[in-house]
């Protein structure tokens, strides 16, 4: 209903014309869009949202319908017994999670521990697999920073796309214990000795080729050689960054947060090659903004942010492109983007429904949206070859048609469910309690797809009948009372006229 | 009978009827007010306001005895649903359970939220789209108030009685606006009350309800301008033992709770289902029913409301 009429009716025209050809589309959107990111690292999910660029897409993943292949049981830990797993990575065989006090990979195809190594306490933010001179490098930061979780504080247990539970810029109240460290995911011995950070990081580490980049809360920005761990530049946004950067087309883009005494976001592009500033954008906001980690779809870079607006950047000026707010309600956390066919695709929430969104990302129209009414925090989607994936916070996952916006497929069970990660065949995600660890779904032979309309898809004559069947009956009803009530109320009056006088 | 005297409070005739008059005890000394700078003083002594029960079975009778009203008024609730829907509302509907509710009740929920969703692009275009709602839901209050006025002065109500509703139109507007204001500066001031921000929202609510619900009635049967209107309204609230806080106050929570309590159609969704419709049309007739009970309450009282407080001659004046 919000589509303009140019915009529905060449989504009509899109339909007809292209349904045939919608595989050519989708290679072609490969090539363009995800492809190159892809290109400088494994076909492994090897970091936030898959790459670089943190496209979110899989052209290799699995299709629903989808089973439970294995769970994972592992218990929060930190010193308040909340932190759960950051969203987990792929190398080769093994899925990696990083966890309060260590790291710990599981067999992909069993879900069995396969090792584990001890981490200095710190937020389990989002790890990176690197591949120098052809070898996996795990790339994860640790520590607090002096100020660990107190009561009341809220834990970072998901995905690196929400805001960590730093102090915010400036402010360590004790020794500086942040660093990221790297380590071979065969042999577990460290690479190179762990690189101080300034702070607390709960953004999440990115790599792009043999170089990796990594956030602080104070807004420091390190890109480091993934070979040799040498810092080759590092730059402060000037506010905390709770999201990984995404890199592509020769620019790091960083987001940073608004604080209590400067409420607006900001959003930095720097020179990847030596950290020179490309551009700043600020979005002012009369409450703190939050926004989620960029993603880059080719010559555009897409944040989403807690009012409930998606804004696209040009990469290379950062000018506004657009700005789209595509559901009703601000979000407390902007989530990510998801990139696929021409089309971002996002989510909001708010506690007790949450909405998927198909954005046009040349124009930033609301294609389709789907109601999930569940709350989906810490949910960037993911797009599985040709589905939409979205985990919610009540514990389901939903499987969407990219093209039409019908809900193709479901799960339902118990523990929030967030942070998807395709490798290869298998889907695997992270579960909190009361089942809290990871869940690997595989494909379902035996299974079926199913096409649900979202909810707001208006019916208006079953809009209307339902009304009638209701407003005939009760309106008869209150007629009668009125006029059994009229017939009596002159002696209800002497009554009441009786009681108020005593 | 017991053939002692009667008095016969709250028993607002229609005209034809013998019309209420005021008692006829010798007025008391005034009492000073919190408000008295600004409007009348307080009289002391009971008065002629009926009872809360009386109330709202004055206002059952009054609603349900009307198929105009009901029937419009449910009719309406399709209407207001079905262009929301249209206008690209996504949801929820319980939304519209208080949309036949007063000001600041309904700013809370429908006059706000559905063109906050609905509007795309600037702050203006969101602005732009609350005023309309605004505006419309002023219509609809006004038009309501002449439906019970008329069905409570003996007539049948008819569209006859929803053009004469207009008459209030600049009142249920300022009221309206006044209601988005509240709330407005109630939500910026609502982060430095921290967790006495829901009770000071509370308050808020009944305090516009208590002071301005008699505008509408007022500017209707007296034909009064808007600021006369609410001055009066103010004053016949504050009228002592009228009890008119505690009635505002109930229906004010009752309100707010139906307004954030779980129920069907809370969710985003555009079709509402059969449980969902009779929540909402059912507290729709309630709202309405409100409504009328204000309207009887009032034109009980209506002689017995205090003049405003003449302004001293400040000092020196005249002299020359």
């Amino acid at each position: 209903m919000s589509e303009a009429a140019p915009v529905a009716i060449a989504r009509l025209v899109h339909l007809r014309v292209h349904r045939a050809v919608v595989a050519a589309l989708a290679v072609a959107a490969m090539a363009l869009v995800a492809v190159p990111a892809l290109a400088q690292v494994s076909s492994d999910w090897s970091q936030f949202q898959g790459d670089a660029a943190h496209t979110g897409f899989s052209p290799n993943g699995p299709q629903p319908p989808f089973e439970l292949l294995w769970h994972a049981p592992v218990e929060p830990g930190g010193p308040l017994g909340t932190q759960g797993l950051s969203a987990p990575v792929v190398s080769g065989d093994l899925v990696i999670a990083v966890a309060a006090e260590e790291v710990l990979a599981f067999d992909l195809a069993t879900g069995a521990q396969a090792w584990s190594v001890p981490r200095t306490l710190g937020p389990p933010a989002q790890p990176a697999v690197a591949l120098v001179a052809g070898r996996p490098v795990l790339l994860y930061t640790e520590g607090w920073a002096g100020h660990p979780p107190q009561a009341g504080a809220t834990g970072a247990t998901g995905p690196a796309s929400t805001p960590s539970p730093s102090p915010g810029a400036g402010g360590t109240t004790g020794p500086v214990d942040s660093r990221l460290v790297a380590i071979d995911p065969e042999t577990r011995d460290q690479v190179w000795e762990p690189v101080e950070l300034t702070e607390v990081s709960g953004a999440g580490v990115t790599v792009d080729g043999e170089r990796a980049y990594v956030a602080d809360s104070n807004g420091q920005v390190f890109a480091v050689d993934a070979s040799t761990g040498e810092v080759e530049w590092s730059e402060s946004i000037g506010r905390p960054v709770d999201a990984p950067p995404a890199v592509a087309g020769g620019a790091v883009v960083v987001t940073g947060r608004g604080t209590a005494a400067s409420p607006a976001a900001s959003i930095v592009a720097f020179k990847a090659a030596d950290g020179s500033p490309r551009w700043r954008q600020v979005v002012d906001s009369p409450a703190i903004l939050s926004p989620s980690a960029p993603a880059i779809a080719g010559d555009t870079a897409l944040v989403t942010f807690s009012d409930g607006t998606v804004r696209a950047y040009d990469l290379d000026s950062g000018t506004e492109r657009w700005s789209s707010r595509p559901g009703a309600t601000p979000t407390p956390t902007g989530s990510a983007a998801a990139l696929f066919d021409g089309a971002a695709f996002v989510t909001d929430t708010t506690a007790i429904t949450g909405s998927v969104y198909r954005i046009d990302t040349s124009s930033g129209s609301v294609v389709w949206d789907f109601a999930v009414n569940e709350p989906i925090i810490q949910g960037a989607p993911v797009v599985s070859s040709g589905s939409v994936l979205v985990a919610t916070t009540d514990g389901s996952l939903n499987a969407f048609d990219p093209e039409s916006g019908e809900r193709i497929w479901r799960d339902d069970r118990v523990g929030a469910l967030h942070a998807i990660t395709p490798a290869g065949s298998v889907l695997v995600a992270v579960r909190s309690r009361p089942r809290a660890g990871l869940d690997a779904f595989g494909p379902d032979p035996e299974g079926g797809l199913i096409r649900e309309v979202s909810p707001t898809t208006p019916e208006y004559p079953r809009i209307v009948g339902t009304f009638a069947i209701v407003a005939l009956p009760l309106t008869g009803l209150a007629l009668v009372i009125g006029r059994l009530l009229t017939a009596r109320m002159a002696a209800f009056e002497d009554e009441a006229d009786s009681e108020d006088e005593r | 009978m017991s053939g002692k005297k009667r008095r016969r409070s709250g028993s607002y005739r229609p005209p034809g009827g013998a019309a209420p008059s005021p008692r006829e005890a010798p007025e008391p000394a005034p009492r000073r007010g919190l408000l008295d700078t600004l409007f009348a003083p307080r009289t002391g002594g009971p008065t002629s306001m009926p009872g809360g029960v009386r109330s709202w079975v004055r206002g059952i009778v009054t609603v349900f005895g009307s198929p105009w009203i009901v029937g419009t008024g449910l009719v309406l609730i399709l209407v207001i649903w079905i262009g929301a829907v249209l206008a690209g509302f996504k949801g929820p509907f319980a939304l519209l359970a208080n949309a036949l509710s007063i000001p600041p009740i309904s700013t809370l929920s429908v006059d706000a939220t559905i063109p906050f969703s609905v509007a795309s692009g600037s702050g203006l275009s969101v602005l732009a789209a609350i005023f309309a709602t605004l505006a419309f839901r002023a219509v609809v209050y006004a038009a309501f108030t002449g439906a019970v006025v008329d069905q409570l002065e003996g007539g049948a109500a008819s569209h006859w009685s929803l053009l004469r509703g207009l008459r209030a139109l600049p009142v249920t507007l300022a009221a309206s606006l006044a209601g988005f204001m509240i709330l407005t500066i109630g939500q910026q001031l609502a982060p430095l009350l921290g967790g006495l921000a829901l009770f000071a929202l509370l308050a808020a609510v009944v305090l516009g309800t208590y002071l301005f619900a008699f505008a509408p009635v007022i500017a209707l049967t007296e034909d009064v301008g808007v600021l006369s209107a609410i001055s009066r309204s103010v004053r016949a609230a504050r009228m002592p033992r009228s009890g008119n806080l505690a009635f505002a106050a109930l229906y004010a929570t009752a309100s707010v709770v139906l307004l954030f309590a779980p129920k069907p159609g809370g969710l985003l969704g555009v079709n509402p289902s059969v449980v969902a419709w009779l929540v909402v049309l059912v507290t729709s007739l309630f709202h309405l029913v409100f409504q009328a009970a204000l309207a009887f309450r009032y034109l009980c009282v209506a002689d017995e409301v205090p003049e405003p407080a003449a302004r001293p001659q400040p000092a020196g004046r005249g002299r020359r």
